[in-house]
């Protein structure tokens, strides 16, 4: 009972009040983004292919494009740059979240480090169909005294709407 | 429940929200992958030899001699007769253990050596890769043949040539 009166005396407060404030009309603007779903899928990995040694230390570099530099070390076999393809409303803009580096396990024994700071592409814009894609290359540094072996990891990439 | 408790309710759940992942990001992993090898190393054992082969009479041409990586001779045509010793050339590759080594060879050219101006070509038969089975010493090592095509005007002589063969990793 004591909660019902004070609730009727604040409405009979507003209907008093109303006639002190007429004429006086302010408006702001609404606005939204709708958006669809963002997809995003991996097209290709990060390959440096097989490197020969001796080592000192060398970059072998894959840049975005998928070009490899090796640094004056021979290189044989299958590399190319991480790819992916991402996917939502056209026109939208889309933020990438990647790592600076990524450290690889040897499959027999140490790691190897990969620095992809330099190697990211800019955050996209969806075209008009809602598709952007982008390369994400590294530059692999071995160290003199490298074992043999296959040197591995993963690395997550995320996108989100600006 | 007091007004106080559903209070402090709502402040956890807001913290809770402000630590989760932004909506409508999306993740994908992508795979980072080298295979790192020492030097290989290619030693020439022996070189190839065709023997001899006496060319008959007559007119006739196509016809092919030569000798597989695995060392068996094809001197199968009544044109011509093969005689001497023959043998495969040989190579020891050394590497890096398990890792497949591509084999490749180009045709050689086989000089007249009495008359430059004559020559033969000879197509090589060899393994397209080997799979390395020890890193370093003793290596794998692999034979290559070749075959030539003669006819009746092929000039007589001693032809040799050159064969280069390179290895790489796969």
């Amino acid at each position: 009972m004591k909660k019902l009166l004070i609730s009727a005396g604040a409405l009979a407060a507003l209907a008093l009040s109303t006639p002190a404030f007429a004429a006086n009309t302010a408006s702001a603007n609404a606005t939204v983004n709708i958006v669809s779903p963002l997809s995003l899928t991996k097209t290709a990995d990060l390959n440096f292919g097989t490197v020969v040694g001796p080592f000192a230390g060398q970059v072998v570099h894959v840049d975005g494009t998928g070009a490899r530099d090796c640094a004056g070390l021979t290189c044989s076999g299958t590399f190319g740059a991480a790819a992916f393809t991402v996917t939502g409303t056209p026109d939208q803009n889309v933020v990438l979240t990647i790592p600076d580096s990524v450290t690889l396990s040897g499959s027999v024994s140490g790691t190897l480090d990969v620095d992809m700071s330099t190697d990211k592409p800019v955050d996209p814009t969806l075209d008009g169909t809602g598709n952007a894609s982008f390369a994400i290359g590294g530059k692999l540094t071995i160290p003199a005294g490298t074992v043999d072996g296959v040197y591995s990891n993963t690395f997550d990439v995320t996108a989100n709407y600006l | 429940m007091t007004r106080h408790t559903r209070r402090l309710l709502l402040l956890l759940c807001t913290c809770g929200a402000a630590v989760s992942a932004p909506v409508g990001a999306v993740t994908q992993s992508a795979n980072v992958k080298v295979t790192v090898v020492k030097p290989l190393t290619l030693t020439s054992l022996q070189n190839l030899d065709l023997g001899t082969i006496t060319l008959s009479g007559g007119t006739w041409s196509g016809v092919t001699v030569g000798i597989s990586q695995a060392g068996v001779l094809n001197c199968g045509n009544a044109n011509i007769v093969c005689s001497g010793a023959t043998q495969v050339a040989r190579y020891r590759v050394t590497g890096t253990n398990k890792q497949v080594v591509l084999v490749s060879a180009p045709d050689v050219t086989l000089t007249n050596q009495a008359d430059p101006s004559q020559t033969l070509t000879m197509v090589v038969d060899k393994p397209d890769s080997i799979t390395l089975t020890s890193s370093g010493q003793p290596g794998v090592e692999f034979d290559v043949g070749g075959s030539i095509t003669l006819s009746s005007s092929t000039a007589d002589g001693d032809y040799t040539g050159t064969m280069d063969v390179t290895v790489e990793y796969q």
